[in-house]
């Protein structure tokens, strides 16, 4: 009886540890300085007072001034597409959706944006298996998958710690658990830190661009048809002003860099 | 063509000489001699001059069909070290090359071609050419014709290039006149190959599939625009391929109006063209060695020169007359389909409709339907604008749309209309009705929203505007903070609570190895406890209680050694003790002196040596540091 209480303790510590660190991380994001928030203001006056697409442009390069100056924020990102899509250019306006849904997963608005700006019958790649197993990878956002590994591990700690004190079995059971569990979340945000930030993606922003064999125009057209605007690929190398990219479908070809934008 | 590469290697080599020298328009022709129907290669070439301007080629449109041939640059930029001494030749320059076709025979000149670079006015030289008239012959009669003078975009039409060859004198009038010559007759048909065709005109087989079917095996019938196999393991330059149609016997009158048989080629092409404008076809030339008559029973050959006028199509627009108002530009046969998602909406959520057009015909001129125009959409659903795509045969056009009110329970048929070529009449189709339901949507008053978010100046936080819905910005300006993720600090974090666990069990083992191991525990405090033994036999000594000081020193160097070795003390004698320091290697004099120290004890606790108990307190002092020290380096297991 006396054992099971001393668990129960431990267990609600540990539960205490993850709720205050969460609470804690959360909290951590940084505040919004008075700078920025004019900016922020200047950028969606001149949105909502354009009348052209060039009026538009003129409010992304604003909100991209802001996210140039002040790191990324999935705010800014989204304003930034909806500001390219409304100036008429849907491959910048991917770009931006892409990079905002990092931060804003559960946005209903910015999955429909997207699905307008790529086109809705535009074909998507097919899921890796590795996002299928880990299914809360493209619902939970860049940020907060480490905020859980964090969490997580501090919650292991505890309970390992405690585990020191008195070692009995449960207690050793509930720290293997958690070890598995901070394993599989530390792999979920080093996953998403391999393909936000070691891997360089790109869309087409041309209306219309050839993929072609070698870095030079010269070199004859990768595939049949031309690349239109919109296309996503991923950027394997990169060579004077070419870059070496892999679509969706697996086809690889080399492109203009200033057909593209990368992120 | 071989002359024009010889002009060229002279302009080059000319160059230089004249790099020194201002900008300058040169101008060169393959040749100056050619028959009507003939083309010939006409260059100009901008020299020293950094910004070239493609030069106006309209004076020259009177008497010439002109297609350009493109241009390349001329820019180069050559180092020179000689003896140390470096020279540098730049060059500017840019070729622009032309095919001219004269549109009439006689003395023809090529107008001087004038250019306006960097302010400047540059001229070129005039060229004269003699454009010779086809010879009037009875021998070979050309003509190109059409099923029809004007169509519709994607209305098919056959062009024809009819070929009467007079038939051989006897007794050959019976054999084919294209099948005695050595070398088919060269024949130029500029809509024969599909590269050569105007943008928009669609061809209905491709040159392969309609030459291929006239091929003839035996090289008779006629040589089309030298078209040849190529074959990079030929040794030999390759004859040109024969093509002849199914020749069928006529009587037609020659040149001089005498009715003569011929055999007449008839070379068809059906074509449909995608936009409007005039498609011109021809001229066509023929150029081969004809029988003219008979000697010595073999047929003679002269070499005969004809040329086709060249046939003009025009492509209009569709009739106005009957023209719907959902008409979109489309011309061709085409189906329309819709999609609608979500079916369940509430009033003023975002919908997605996609039109899809699918079918043969015209898409250049087709536009978004306008669901502006549609009352039975528009007093129901606010519409934004089309997006739209083409995709091989089919055209989609997305739009995002909200509902106004609730219980509409259908999205109405949209009616679309298109030009149908084979019937010459409009024809108006629609999308299948789509049934969705649209509930009312719930609005909460403000304070019911804004209740649980009340900041620390207890304002109510401004709430998150969507003014458009789709493409509308987020204006909550707390959400613009920096969320950017630095993996390596949380990986850092991560090692530091990996490093402070494994610490944190490493000095609670160690704490618990010790607290566990009594004669560990004895051994470190052993010489402690002798000191505090040996300080209260000094005491002893010093009150004048000899006996009791001299068993407390006894007492301290027998718990030293006890201690040491977790014995009981009790049991353990001077013997004993000496035999284990002796046994562990202690120095002999050590030994000696603890032996002796004992022993003189032994002898003040009996009352023997009464003289030396005053300096049993001392010795035992100066004994037990080397002791201690002694036994601590010793490894007792």
């Amino acid at each position: 009886m006396k054992n099971s209480r001393k668990t129960r303790i431990v267990l609600s510590i540990a539960g205490a540890c993850v709720a205050v660190s969460l609470i804690c991380c959360h909290g951590c994001r940084g505040t919004v300085d008075t700078e920025t928030a004019l900016k922020v203001q200047a950028a969606q006056q001149v949105f909502d007072q354009a009348q052209s697409p060039e009026d538009y442009a003129k409010s992304a390069a604003m909100f991209q001034e802001i996210i140039d100056r002040q790191c990324p924020s999935g705010a800014a990102l989204y304003n930034l597409g909806n500001a390219w899509m409304r100036a008429e250019q849907p491959g910048r306006a991917v770009a931006a959706y892409r990079q905002a849904a990092r931060y804003l997963p559960r946005n209903p608005y910015l999955e429909n944006n997207l699905a307008v700006a790529r086109g809705l019958d535009a074909p998507t790649a097919s899921r890796p298996i590795i996002e299928t197993v880990l299914f809360w990878q493209n619902w939970l956002s860049y940020p907060e998958k480490f905020y859980f590994a964090a969490a997580a591990a501090l919650a292991t700690f505890v309970v390992a710690a405690a585990g020191l004190f008195a070692a009995r079995r449960p207690m050793k059971r509930i720290t293997w658990v958690g070890i598995i569990i901070t394993g599989v979340l530390v792999f979920s945000a080093a996953y998403d830190w391999n393909r936000f930030d070691n891997t360089l993606h790109g869309v087409v922003i041309v209306p219309q661009t050839v993929a072609r064999t070698g870095y030079a125009a010269s070199y004859e057209p990768a595939f049949k048809n031309e690349l239109p605007e919109g296309t996503e690929f991923e950027v394997l190398r990169r060579r004077g002003n070419w870059l070496f990219v892999r679509l969706p479908g697996g086809g690889e070809g080399w492109i203009e860099e200033k057909d593209a934008v990368t992120y | 063509m071989q002359r024009l590469c010889i002009l060229f290697i002279a302009a080059f080599i000319w160059l230089p000489s004249a790099a020194a020298a201002g900008p300058e328009l040169i101008v060169e022709v393959d040749r100056t001699r050619l028959y009507e129907g003939e083309s010939l290669v006409y260059r100009v070439t901008l020299n020293h001059v950094e910004n070239p301007v493609e030069p106006d080629m309209t004076a020259l449109r009177a008497d010439f069909h002109v297609t350009s041939l493109g241009q390349q640059s001329l820019n180069s930029r050559s180092i020179t070290i000689i003896n140390g001494q470096r020279s540098e030749v730049v060059r500017y320059g840019r070729q622009y090359n032309y095919r001219l076709m004269p549109l009439r025979s006689g003395k023809l000149t090529i107008p001087s071609p004038t250019v306006k670079v960097d302010g400047r006015r540059l001229t070129g030289r005039e060229v004269s050419l003699t454009v010779l008239a086809p010879d009037q012959q009875g021998v070979v009669r050309m003509k190109i014709t059409s099923d029809r003078d004007s169509v519709y975009p994607m209305q098919p039409f056959t062009v024809t290039l009819s070929i009467a060859v007079k038939a051989l004198p006897p007794p050959y009038e019976n054999k084919n006149p294209v099948g005695v010559q050595s070398t088919p007759p060269a024949l130029q048909i500029p809509w024969a190959v599909d590269d050569g065709l105007p943008q928009g005109l669609v061809p209905k087989l491709s040159d392969q599939q309609w030459l291929g079917g006239m091929e003839n095996v035996r090289g008779v019938g006629f040589s089309v625009n030298n078209l040849r196999p190529r074959s990079v393991i030929a040794l030999f330059e390759e004859r040109n391929y024969s093509f002849q149609p199914e020749p069928e016997k006529v009587h037609l009158a020659d040149h001089s109006g005498k009715e003569t048989d011929y055999y007449r080629f008839d070379f068809r092409r059906t074509f449909t063209a995608e936009r409007i404008g005039d498609y011109t076809f021809g001229p066509a030339t023929l150029k081969g060695a004809f029988a003219v008559g008979v000697a010595d029973g073999r047929p003679v050959g002269e070499d005969i020169y004809a040329v086709a006028k060249p046939l003009t199509v025009a492509v209009k627009d569709v009739p106005e007359e009957g023209r719907p108002d959902c008409y979109i530009g489309a011309i061709g046969q085409f189906e329309l389909a819709a999609r609608l998602t979500p079916k369940k909406v509430k009033t003023g959520d975002p919908m997605t409709l996609t039109l899809v057009l699918t079918g043969r015909g015209a898409w250049d001129g087709v536009a978004p339907p306008k669901l502006q125009d549609i009352p039975e959409i528009t007093d129901h659903f606010k519409i934004y604008e089309a997006t739209e795509e083409t995709k091989g045969n089919r055209r989609e056009f997305t739009y995002s749309l909200r509902p106004l009110e609730a219980g509409i329970s259908v999205f109405p048929a949209i009616p679309v209309a298109y030009f149908n070529v084979e019937t010459n009449r409009y024809v108006t189709i629609h999308s299948e009705p789509i049934p969705i339901e649209v509930t009312k949507a719930v609005k909460l008053k403000d304070r019911d929203i804004v209740a649980p978010g009340l900041t620390s100046n207890g304002n109510h936080r401004e709430l998150e505007m969507s003014r458009e819905g789709i493409f509308a910005n987020i204006t909550d300006s707390s959400q613009f903070a920096d969320q950017s993720v630095r993996p390596r600090l949380w990986l850092a974090f991560l090692g530091g609570l990996v490093g402070v666990y494994v610490l944190f069990a490493l000095t609670l083992g160690g704490w618990r190895r010790v607290s566990g191991n009594t004669a560990l525990l004895r051994r470190r405090m052993a010489a402690g406890n002798a000191r505090n033994v040996l300080r209260r036999a000094s005491a002893e000594f010093t009150a004048g209680r000899a006996a009791e000081g001299a068993d407390l020193v006894r007492a301290a160097l027998l718990g030293l050694i006890a201690d040491t070795f977790d014995l009981l003390s009790a049991g353990l004698t001077p013997a004993e003790a000496c035999r284990r320091l002796e046994s562990l290697g202690v120095e002999a004099d050590l030994v000696r002196r603890f032996k002796d120290l004992l022993e003189t004890c032994e002898g003040v606790r009996y009352g023997g040596a009464g003289g030396a108990s005053a300096s049993i307190g001392r010795d035992a002092q100066h004994l037990l540091r080397p002791l201690a020290t002694a036994l601590k380096k010793l490894k007792i297991k």
